[in-house]
Order: structure tokens, then C-alpha cells, then sequence
């Protein structure tokens, strides 16, 4: 065993290791059974100079141990089920949760959809309307007296006429 | 010594998070780490070295089936010190001794163990191989020289840290580390002879 692993020890002993060399000796420690028995020494002393009593720890304590727990399930066969329990239970709600927001939401286009057909029923009214106008003045061609000139928006293009219509004869000419 | 306290934590941590994946290899290292320990606080209440490993061993295998409810809200030792407690406790009721039994709670356990300090049940074979290797230790510290003595002396009796070392020393804190274990060494190649020759 070299001196370096010993010196290991003694800082082991005295929490002076960070923790990838506590862990790399530990790991050492467990297929060396000379170090392993160093530790216990060291172990051992530093006990009995505190408590008077000197105890050596059996040098195959801890594959005892290990040996005995072979026999042993799996530790935490049941930490699994609680975690999985609790995020069964989690997916639940936000299911819920989003289940509700869907039919909101639905809710919420139809009846804006609702609007929308009416306004285009309303706009499609206009139609028989303008027939109507139409209509009306072919039907009635004396009602009606035309401008003599007729204002023309939009330019040359002559998409929007304006006309103005009177229902009713001029002041004076009533008969 | 570099936040110690902070560093057994995080060690503790990823072990018992891998031994709760059921990496049995992780909570080897945990039983190496802390098996010492756990014996002396056995041995404290029981006084039989053999029959506070056997204690101790059933707190390893206890601890191990009921890592899972481990939810490190305390430390792992903290936990493992509780169950080798109760473990204890349990034994001592087996073996009729309700009345002392009683007497242990987490909260006077140390008071305890104080009291019963003087009382052995080894055997008196032991009880001379005991004295003679805690001879050994006290005249091998007495023969190191004087920085040696005083660096170990003041870690493993009065328990202080390597920085606080270094300042009674005043010295690096290096320094203080290479003369512990050297102090360590010395005493080591006292007490092997002795250990080979019969069993404590």
C-alpha cells in the first residue's frame, strides 16, 4: 500500500477529502483489504483515544453486511410506485385542466361564429334590398326625379354613383 | 479542512440517491463509510465488541430495507444514528433488560453512555488486550516528537479542525495534515504487533 493512499486515509479520517476523492477512495477501499484494515487502525485509535476502549472493526464487517443484504429485495421497490402515483395524479389535473380550456375555447368560437352569420345575413339582406330600389323606380318612374347631374365618386371609375332620390314632389308642385 | 461538514453531505447525497436506485455497490460505501462509527455508539451502550457489530450489522440491513423512506431531511447519519439507537434499545429488551433499555432516548442517550462507561461485559482476556494496546497508543504519542504529539493530540482528543491547528501551530495547515498522519503512522506500527498477536 503506498503512502499517499494512507495519507488519503488520515484525511478521510478527518472529513479532509472533497468529495471525488472521498468517493474514489471509498471505492478503493472496498477490493483493498490492507487499506481497508489501515482505516480500521486508524479508526480504531482515534476511538479509543476519546472513549478509552479500543474496538477494531472486523475487517469483513461491511461485505457481511453486503452478504446479508444479497438475500434482500430491491431497497426502494416502492419509492417508484409513490413517484409514479404522484405523477399519475399530476397528469390527471392538467388533463382536467386542459379538457376545460378545449371546451372554453370552444365555446368562446362558436359564439363569435354566431355573430359573424348574423352580420352576414344582415349584409346579405342588402341585396333584395337594392332589387327592391330597383324595382321601384322602374316600376315608378314619376316618384323619382333624377339629378340632371349626377356626382360621381371615386373618379372616372364610376364604382361609387350617388344619386339623390325624392319621395316626395318639390315644395309648390303639389297637386 | 475544506467545508467538511458540506462535503460528507454532498458524499452522503449521491450514495444514498444511487443506493435508493438500488445500486447495492453505493451502500457498500455508505457501510464502509460509517461502520466505525455505529460500532462505538453500539459498543458504548452494549460493551461487547463482537455483539455490537452483530447490532450494528442488523442497523446496516434495517437502514438499507428502509432507505426508501429516507427523504433527507436530516442527515444520513443523523437517520442511520437513530435507527442503530432503536436497533440497540430492541436488543437490550430481548435480552431482559427492560430497565436499562428504558433509560435510552435520543435526547439523554449520550448521558447515558457516559454512565455506563465503566461497565464491561467483556471478557477479561479482552479487558487485558485492552489496556495493553490503549498502553501502547498513549506511550507510542509520548515518543513522537514534539509537533507530532501536539497536532495529534489536539485533532483526536480536543477534536479541532487542521485550519484551527495551524493557527496554535502556526504553521500551514498542510503541514498540519502531514504531521497527523505521520503521528498516526507511528502509532499504527505500535499497535500492529500487538494486533496480530490476539484479537480485540
Amino acid at each position: 500500500m503506498t503512502t499517499e493512499l494512507k495519507q488519503k486515509i488520515s484525511q478521510f479520517l478527518d472529513d479532509d477529502l472533497n468529495t471525488a476523492e472521498a468517493l474514489h477512495l471509498l471505492t478503493a477501499l472496498q477490493h483493498d483489504n490492507e487499506a481497508l484494515g489501515t482505516l480500521h487502525r486508524y479508526n480504531a485509535v482515534s476511538q479509543a483515544l476519546q472513549a478509552k476502549q479500543f474496538t477494531l472493526v472486523d475487517s469483513d464487517f461491511a461485505s457481511s453486511v453486503m452478504n446479508n443484504l444479497a438475500d434482500q429485495p430491491r431497497a426502494l421497490a416502492a419509492k417508484p410506485v409513490l413517484a409514479y402515483g404522484r405523477y399519475v395524479k399530476f397528469l390527471a389535473l392538467a388533463a382536467s385542466l386542459a379538457v376545460i380550456t378545449v371546451l372554453l375555447l370552444h365555446n368562446f368560437n362558436q359564439a363569435n361564429s354566431a355573430t359573424v352569420v348574423q352580420v352576414a345575413t344582415h349584409q346579405g339582406s342588402t341585396e333584395p334590398l337594392h332589387k327592391q330600389i330597383d324595382d321601384y323606380i322602374h316600376t315608378h318612374p314619376t316618384a323619382i326625379n333624377l339629378a340632371a347631374d349626377v356626382e360621381v365618386e371615386g373618379g372616372d371609375n364610376g364604382l361609387h354613383p350617388s344619386m339623390t332620390a325624392f319621395d316626395e314632389e318639390p315644395m309648390g308642385q303639389q297637386k | 479542512m475544506k467545508s467538511s461538514s458540506k462535503i460528507i453531505e454532498q458524499v452522503d447525497e449521491q450514495l444514498v440517491s444511487l443506493a435508493q436506485q438500488g445500486d447495492k455497490h453505493a451502500y457498500n460505501l455508505l457501510v464502509i463509510k460509517y461502520q466505525h462509527k455505529i460500532i462505538h455508539l453500539v459498543n458504548r451502550y452494549i460493551n461487547d465488541a463482537s455483539e455490537a457489530q452483530d447490532i450494528a450489522q442488523d442497523t446496516f440491513i434495517k437502514a438499507y430495507r428502509d432507505l426508501a423512506n429516507f427523504r433527507g431531511d436530516a442527515r444520513f447519519y443523523t437517520w442511520l444514528y437513530r435507527i442503530a439507537i432503536n436497533t440497540t434499545k430492541n436488543y437490550l429488551v430481548s435480552r431482559y433488560k427492560k430497565h436499562i433499555a428504558e433509560a435510552i432516548s435520543d435526547e439523554d442517550a449520550e448521558i447515558y453512555a457516559a454512565n455506563q462507561q465503566s461497565q464491561t461485559f467483556n471478557t477479561p482476556e479482552q479487558q487485558v488486550l485492552n489496556q495493553e494496546i490503549l498502553d501502547a497508543i498513549y506511550l507510542a504519542i509520548e515518543s513522537l516528537p514534539e509537533d507530532m504529539r501536539m497536532a495529534i493530540t489536539l485533532r483526536e482528543i480536543e477534536g479541532m479542525s487542521y485550519e484551527d491547528i495551524a493557527q496554535i501551530m502556526k504553521c500551514p495547515s498542510g503541514t498540519v495534515r502531514s504531521r497527523i498522519f505521520r503521528a498516526r503512522e507511528a502509532i499504527d506500527n505500535k499497535i500492529k504487533p500487538l494486533l496480530d498477536h490476539g484479537e480485540c
